[in-house]
């Protein structure tokens, strides 16, 4: 079965490297821009089942490059990612949301907050944290560089996308 | 279209699409591949087989069908495989056109110029941050980097002029200059910039010149085309700039077409100026930074001052805490001396009293004696010493301030000596007094005053020779002040003066303190009272007499004050009275009251001698019976000052009442309580110190008796 998802979200949020770690278990602290979109494959299974996963990792969004919409076409999930340390990535990331359920209607998604690992620099706070979770958002916080809980959200989508 | 045509065509598209890396798939509807074309494995993608879905080949097209309008484009597609494609689907009447292309190149610039961008804009994010959460920790330096990153990022050579104007490249280079010839002599640091931009010559020079005019902003090149070694073509534009007084010279490059360039110069001067804005922002937080410090600054400077001033404030508290203090001294001291005058002063009483009797009765026993009897010369010599007594006592009630105060012609050298005789006991043997004093004339002054004036600067001369001992010099003589500007410098009208000079070889006193030396302390003390005197009260009591006093003084060499008192000429000088005679009475009738028995006694028998009658009392309150029993027998009343029951003062205003035209003498042994002024007012005819000799008193009782009549 394959299921493609797109990664959403603002510029050098962490989407590519996300991708990277979980396909090809690698990380890199240098940034190198997406443009356009970067396609990856990765098998994967839930129970018996086994799941093809095409990942969409598009463009950062920002005032220069905005998300190709009709990119978002045929999806069963989004992955909405921002940058704990940049705290007007989430507020993109939730923009994003809007525009996306507007264009293809809702799909399971998650909203990932990455790079958990420099917390020293962290601008989310848990006030702000919590108010997204009661809107009834599944956040998962991530770090591309350590590799933690980056499995674990492409899995948690994948069932989520499989249930419905 | 015949079959031929179709082939025809067929063959062409083929070789087209071969040609120009372009792939072709023809898609039924339900998204299998019914046909394909072009070159696919330049694009690195594999054979299909027929009835494939396309999501196979074409991974990107995985839920894009059904189409849901005319066509749809993609743009940089990365694919597992690695190429990078570009791709058009669009609707046909058997299903889908999918057209694929290579897109490498396109790639290539897109994603250095969007890496740019977003590096740029992370840099200003990180940037906001910093001055959000840190305005207060900017620094050069890190201006510096994330200038140099700004450079780097929009892959910007950048050159800065230095103090011989000329140019060093600063920064890391970036990757393309080493494309430039001579690139090697710019990244060694000591190219001409000329020879490696060759377009750059007259711009320099224009640059330089609105450096020099203080031109703000920047000023560019405009783009110039050059090849490298490689024959690529190369745009090139170089903008000079001041920023925050470094001269920069910032050359960009460019390697894709002349219309694109328009775009990415475009983002990239959006992002400049957005860093700009932000920079200018930086400034301005800077300068607000450097105002306040400036104004902290300012504030120090105030409190500085203001500490500055309440230094002198406590140093001047200070100065005048011990002036005050030694006022205070000054007052204790003539507390002391006020003391010592009262209990000297009621000896002196005493003292009077018993040198009355002393006197009187030697006086007494002369007259009774017979002229050659070997009594007289050893009752001579008991009035003599009386008189030396009687003299001493003066000086106590001199010293004591016991005495009236009153102008009155005093001869100044003998004050001088009486001073300097009393000094003498006190003063130590290392300070050595010396007497220069050539004058016998008169002042008109009172004699307390005067005699306190020359013993303060006496004893302050002697202060300051305490330490090291020394020499106090005392000179008196007569002068004639005619010259103008000596009478102006002393404020003294011309005529004859007394001057008297009190020198010291002492410590001296330094300017600041002699400008102030007769400064009043006290300007409404009693200046009567108190033997401590200031010099203020000195430089009073020597204006009051229309004198002057100066005063010189070095540190280390001693002090000298000049008085200058007017002379008193007058030929009717009030003389001590040496006259002999004994003026007789006439069988007068005389009251003499005196709680003293043996004053009454005394004075009965010297009057008796001098040819009155006498009734005694011992009491004033029966003395004051005995004249009203006989109000009409009484020519004359003498009475003692200070008696139990009643004073003498009372007694005579009380007989006065009865009888104003009486003659009234009043005696006493010192009198601190009655002045001239309320004698004359009393109507006393006479006032007489005790001790009275017979021809002082003999001399009374005849004026008195006279002015009655
Ligand atoms: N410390 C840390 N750094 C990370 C993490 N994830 C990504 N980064 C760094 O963040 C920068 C951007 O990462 P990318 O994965 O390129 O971000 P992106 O969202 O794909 O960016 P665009 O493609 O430009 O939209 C890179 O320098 C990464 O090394 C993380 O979990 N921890
Ligand atoms: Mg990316």
């Amino acid at each position: 079965m394959k299921k493609k998802i797109c990664m959403l979200g603002a510029f050098a949020v962490g989407k590519t490297s996300l991708v990277e770690r979980y396909v090809h278990s690698i990380f890199s602290d240098k940034y190198h821009t997406t443009v356009g979109v970067k396609i990856e494959k990765m098998q994967t299974a839930i129970g018996e089942e086994i799941v093809d996963l095409i990942i969409w990792d598009l463009h950062g969004e920002d005032e220069f490059q905005h998300v190709q919409l009709s990119y978002l076409k045929g999806s069963s999930g989004l992955i909405y990612v921002a940058d704990g340390t940049r705290k007007s990535t989430l507020a993109t990331a939730l923009n994003l949301k809007e525009i996306a359920e507007k264009t293809i209607g809702k799909v399971p998604f998650i909203l990932v907050l990455n790079k958990m690992d420099l917390q020293d620099q962290w601008e989310i706070d848990d006030l702000t944290l919590k108010d997204i979770e009661d809107k009834g958002i599944i956040v998962v916080q991530t770090s591309a560089k350590t590799g933690d809980e980056v499995k674990h959200t492409f899995q948690l989508l994948t069932k989520k996308m499989l249930d419905k | 279209m015949t079959g031929l045509t179709t082939k025809f065509l067929e063959k062409l598209c083929f070789n087209v699409f071969k040609e120009s890396c372009l792939v072709y798939f023809v898609i039924n509807k339900l998204g299998k591949i019914t046909q394909w074309g072009g070159n696919l494995s330049d694009l690195n993608i594999s054979e299909p087989g027929e009835d494939d879905p396309i999501t196979d080949t074409a991974i990107f097209m995985e839920g894009i069908l059904p189409l849901k309008g005319e066509s749809m484009e993609f743009s940089c597609i990365k694919m597992p495989n690695n190429s990078c494609v570009d791709a058009l689907l669009f609707k046909i009447e058997i299903g889908y056109g999918l057209i694929i292309w290579d897109a490498t190149k396109k790639d290539h610039y897109l994603t250095e110029t969007q890496q740019k961008c977003n590096e740029l804009s992370l840099l200003i994010e990180k940037q906001k941050n910093r001055l959000v959460h840190f305005p207060d920790k900017r620094s050069e330096m890190e201006n510096e980097t994330i200038l140099e990153d700004l450079f780097q990022a929009l892959n910007f050579a950048v050159l800065e002029m230095d103090n011989n104007g000329h140019f060093v490249l600063i920064g890391t280079p970036p990757k393309w200059i080493e494309q430039i010839p001579q690139s090697n002599q710019i990244l060694l640091g000591h190219s001409y910039e000329e020879d490696v931009f060759t377009f750059l010559g007259n711009f320099i020079q224009t640059a330089k010149d609105l450096w020099s005019k203080n031109h703000q902003g920047s000023y560019k090149s405009g783009v110039w085309i050059e090849k490298d070694q490689t024959d690529q073509e190369f745009l090139f534009e170089a903008t000079a700039v001041d920023i925050q007084g470094r001269k920069l010279l910032i050359i960009s490059h460019d390697r894709c077409q002349p219309n694109e360039k328009q775009s990415i110069i475009q983002k990239g001067r959006d992002l400049a100026l957005n860093y700009h804005k932000l920079k200018r922002s930086d400034q301005k937080l800077k300068s607000m930074h450097d105002e306040l410090e400036l104004r902290v600054k300012e504030r120090t400077k105030d409190i500085e001052e203001a500490n500055r001033k309440l230094a002198n404030e406590l140093k001047e508290r200070k100065k005048v805490e011990k002036e005050r203090e030694e006022v205070s001294q000054q007052l204790r001291q003539s507390q002391k001396m006020e003391a010592i005058g009262t209990l000297a002063g009621g000896i002196a009483h005493d003292f009077n009293n018993i040198l009355s009797a002393i006197i009187g009765f030697s006086e007494l026993s002369i007259y009774e004696i017979k002229e050659d009897s070997t009594l007289k010369p050893k009752l001579e010599k008991i009035l003599h010493a009386s008189g030396r007594a009687k003299d001493l006592v003066q000086q106590i009630l001199t010293f004591s301030r016991q005495t009236e105060l009153e102008k009155r012609p005093l001869k100044l050298k003998l004050i001088v000596l009486e001073v300097l005789n009393l000094l003498r006991a006190s003063l130590p043997a290392f300070i050595d007094i010396k007497k220069d004093l050539k004058s016998n004339g008169y002042i008109l002054a009172d004699q307390t005053q005067i005699h306190q004036v020359i013993m303060n600067l006496c004893t302050n001369a002697w202060h300051a020779m305490k330490e090291n001992g020394g020499t106090l010099k005392v000179g008196l003589k007569e002068i004639d002040i005619k010259n103008e500007s000596i009478s102006a410098k002393n404020k003294l009208a011309i005529g004859q003066y007394l001057e008297l000079t009190i020198k010291d070889t002492g410590c001296g006193m330094p300017p600041e303190i002699i400008e102030r030396i007769f400064d009043p302390y006290f300007t409404t003390k009693e200046t009567d009272k108190g033997t401590g005197l200031g010099l203020s009260v000195v430089h009073g009591i020597i204006s009051n007499c229309n004198g002057s006093i100066t005063v010189d003084s070095q540190i280390g060499k001693g002090s000298l004050f000049k008085i200058y008192l007017p002379s008193f000429i007058t030929s009717n000088r009030s003389k001590p009275n040496k006259e002999k005679t004994i003026s007789l009475g006439n069988n007068e009738k005389i009251l003499f009251v005196d709680d003293e028995p043996f004053q009454t006694e005394m004075a009965e028998q010297q009057l008796s001698q001098m040819g009155y009658r006498v009734i005694i009392s011992n009491d004033s309150a029966h003395a004051l019976n005995i004249f009203l029993d006989n109000k009409d027998d009484f020519d004359l009343i003498i009475t003692d000052m200070i008696m139990p029951k009643m004073t003498g003062k009372t007694l005579s205003q009380k007989i006065h009442k009865i009888k104003p035209d009486i003659p009234i003498i009043l005696c006493s042994g010192y009198s601190d309580d009655i002045d001239s002024d309320t004698i004359k007012k009393m109507g006393i005819a006479q006032y007489l110190m005790k001790p009275v000799g017979m021809n002082d008193l003999s001399r009374a009782v005849k004026d008195a008796l006279q002015k009655k009549k």
